[in-house]
């Protein structure tokens, strides 16, 4: 039984990683984070409590985090998808609260007071785990592994040209987590829509027809279908967060990996927030190469699939 | 009959190229503007009489222009192309033919002037000159209808991750031509590779031909097939170069290409600098941002990936043959 903690901005496709964490009988959610990203952080801590609900298993506390990326402006996801209202499910008030901790000293006390065994899963930008480690490194080392879902080669995103939305979101916090020593689990955004990781008509239809959680996960992902059907004519509901915590409950759902150094673009003009894979010492570089990742670029679309319906089913 | 100005960093593979360009009918090259960049501009301008004198065709002048790039300094690749860009060979012809006075910069800005807007750019090597006249002469240099360029990356780099070698030699003078406002074809790094690069057999038949020209064509490059010989066990190279005339002249062999709008990064770190970054989001393809953006969907290049690589490869042989 692993224990984790997951570090969320609670979007759509985040309340159905919370989902399938809850329901995975190999895992122990001991805590969840919210920080702001997909949707300002009141309402990722909202829309978490409401994962929570839908989940039908045991309730961890949720810690309320930062509001703002480290140094930048917040840009919501729900302004690059020009939706209104993407955060907004109708699920009603959750009757849990969250603690009255800030998400930062939560996640130091608990890896303190932990064995050395706690991973973390990020399903967002990074700015609570980076402050965590800005201001107790030494505890933080305690961590064995992050499994995140962010990055991306260039091209592959179709809101920005060369990055991914949760580096590109607070690429200072990228930044400081991918140099700061702790093995990565990179599970980019192409490997999240690769190789038939898409849910079509049917199987979205499938998820529903289950009713309880299952349905649950479609449907508080009604927005992000609603704008598929609009823009590719068809209904379809890529999820990369479930994906990404797929990936780390599940390994030999990885198709294609490689290990790279990765390093976060923090200056350049039209590539802040890349994630550059740097694989070998390139003709005019000086710097050593420190391998510092494990980045997915494909997963097996089928058995991910499956694999998510067995977790969130009743 | 197509006028151009070739600017070239003449090494092994702008050889090739420059002599294609002098021998093909359809082409008339009114200049030939030598710049740093595989070797120094010096050795550029040799290397270009040089091929001048071999391809045994008409002569164009032959102007020097920029050493270093505009910035930066100037960082060669004689490890690729060797010391003298050529192979090393030495029993190479020198030229008996010189160098115009005119700085390569003012000979383009010239050319252009006195030109009807019919004469288009091909740029074999970094983008100095062609940045450095648009910085100088704006006015003249809107009257170019097309720059076809070798370089840049359509999706990863070869010097970095992510960027190319000629337009990672000067990245401010590339974003100065992709922002300057005349219609751009790249023919990208990865257009040459796979089968378009020449294999042992093929070399051997040309060196062996009984042409003096093919035989020139194919021995300058034999510091890159020494060294593929060394790292892969097969004795093959590839020819960047010539894609840009085979671009130029033969678009049909065109297998894989887009439109994109087009920057080059010039700040951040190392490993970002010199990046050709090709927006290809249309309106249509991403209505999420066509409000916000109005950049999104106005191209101003068409990036070449891919070519037909038998019809390539037979194009630069048909015309290396003397």
């Amino acid at each position: 039984m692993k224990n984790i903690i997951i570090d969320t901005d609670t979007g759509s496709d985040d309340a159905v990683a919370l989902v399938m964490a809850l329901r995975d009988p190999s895992v122990k959610v001991i805590a969840v984070t919210t920080v702001a990203g997909n949707v300002e952080v009141d309402q990722a801590t909202e829309n978490a409590l409401i994962a929570i609900d839908n989940a039908n298993s045991y309730k961890p506390p949720v810690y309320k985090g930062i509001r703002k990326p480290l140094v930048c402006d917040l840009v919501e996801a729900a302004q690059l998808h020009n939706v209104d209202e993407m955060g907004k499910w109708g699920f009603g008030t959750p009757a849990q609260k969250a603690e009255n901790e800030h998400s930062v000293d939560a996640l130091i006390r608990l890896i303190e007071n932990g064995d050395g065994s706690i991973e973390l899963v990020t399903l967002g930008p990074l700015t609570n785990i980076a402050t965590a480690m800005l201001q107790a490194p030494n505890v933080m080392k305690k961590i064995p592994q992050i499994t995140m879902m962010g990055g991306a080669h260039f091209y592959s995103n179709p809101h920005s040209v060369s990055a991914e939305f949760n580096i590109m979101t607070d690429p200072e916090a990228a930044d400081v987590v991918f140099k700061f020593g702790i093995p990565i689990t990179m599970v980019t955004l192409e490997a999240c829509q690769s190789d038939h990781a898409i849910l079509n008509a049917e199987e979205i239809a499938k998820f529903k027809a289950a009713g309880g959680p299952a349905a649950f996960c479609v449907d508080c992902n009604q927005a992000v279908v609603d704008l598929s059907k609009k823009v590719h004519g068809h209904e379809e509901l890529d999820l990369p967060d479930a994906a990404a915590y797929a990936v780390f409950s599940n390994p030999a759902l990885i198709k294609t990996t490689f290990n790279a150094q990765t390093l976060i673009e923090l200056g350049g003009v039209y590539t802040r927030g890349t994630t550059v894979f740097r694989l070998r010492v390139g003709f005019f570089e000086t710097a050593k190469l420190e391998i510092n990742s494990k980045v997915v670029t494909e997963v097996h679309g089928d058995a991910f699939k499956d694999f998510m319906y067995n977790l969130v089913k009743n | 009959m197509k006028k151009i100005i070739i600017d070239t960093d003449t090494a092994s593979d702008d050889a090739v190229a420059l002599v294609m360009a002098l021998r093909e009918p359809a082409l008339q090259v009114v200049g030939i503007t030598t710049v740093m960049g595989n070797v120094s501009v010096k050795k550029a301008t040799r290397n270009a009489l040089m091929c001048v004198e071999y391809a045994g065709s008409y002569q164009p002048p032959v102007y020097e222009g920029m050493d270093k790039p505009m910035f930066r300094e100037h960082h060669d690749a004689a490890v690729i192309h060797g010391n003298d860009g050529m192979g090393d060979l030495g029993y190479l012809q020198e030229p008996t033919i010189t160098k115009e006075k005119l700085h390569a910069v003012d000979a383009i800005i010239k050319l252009i002037d006195e030109g009807v807007g019919d004469i288009e750019l091909v740029t074999l090597g970094p983008l100095t000159n062609i940045g450095m006249a648009m910085i100088k002469a704006p006015e003249v240099m809107k009257k170019v209808p097309c720059i076809t360029i070798m370089g840049g990356a359509a999706f990863k780099g070869n010097t970095s991750p992510l960027s190319e070698f000629n337009i990672w030699q000067d990245a401010e003078a590339a974003d100065i031509m992709f922002g300057f406002g005349v219609p751009v074809v790249m023919a990208a790094i990865e257009a040459c590779r796979g089968d378009c690069e020449v294999f042992a057999d093929e070399m051997d038949r040309l060196i062996n031909s009984g042409s003096r020209l093919a035989k020139f064509c194919m021995e300058c490059n034999r510091t890159v097939y020494t060294l593929t010989e060394k790292d892969t066990g097969i004795r093959s190279f590839t020819l960047p170069d010539p894609t840009a005339i085979a671009v130029l002249v033969k678009p049909e062999m065109i297998t894989g290409s887009f439109e994109s709008y087009t920057r080059v990064e010039t700040k951040g770190s190392e490993y970002v600098y010199g990046t050709t970054v090709n927006d290809r989001r249309t309106r249509e393809n991403n209505p999420f941002r066509a409000n916000k953006d109005d950049a999104i969907g106005k191209f101003n290049c068409k990036v070449v990936y891919q070519l037909n690589s038998r019809a390539y490869k037979d194009y630069i042989f048909s015309l290396i043959v003397d």
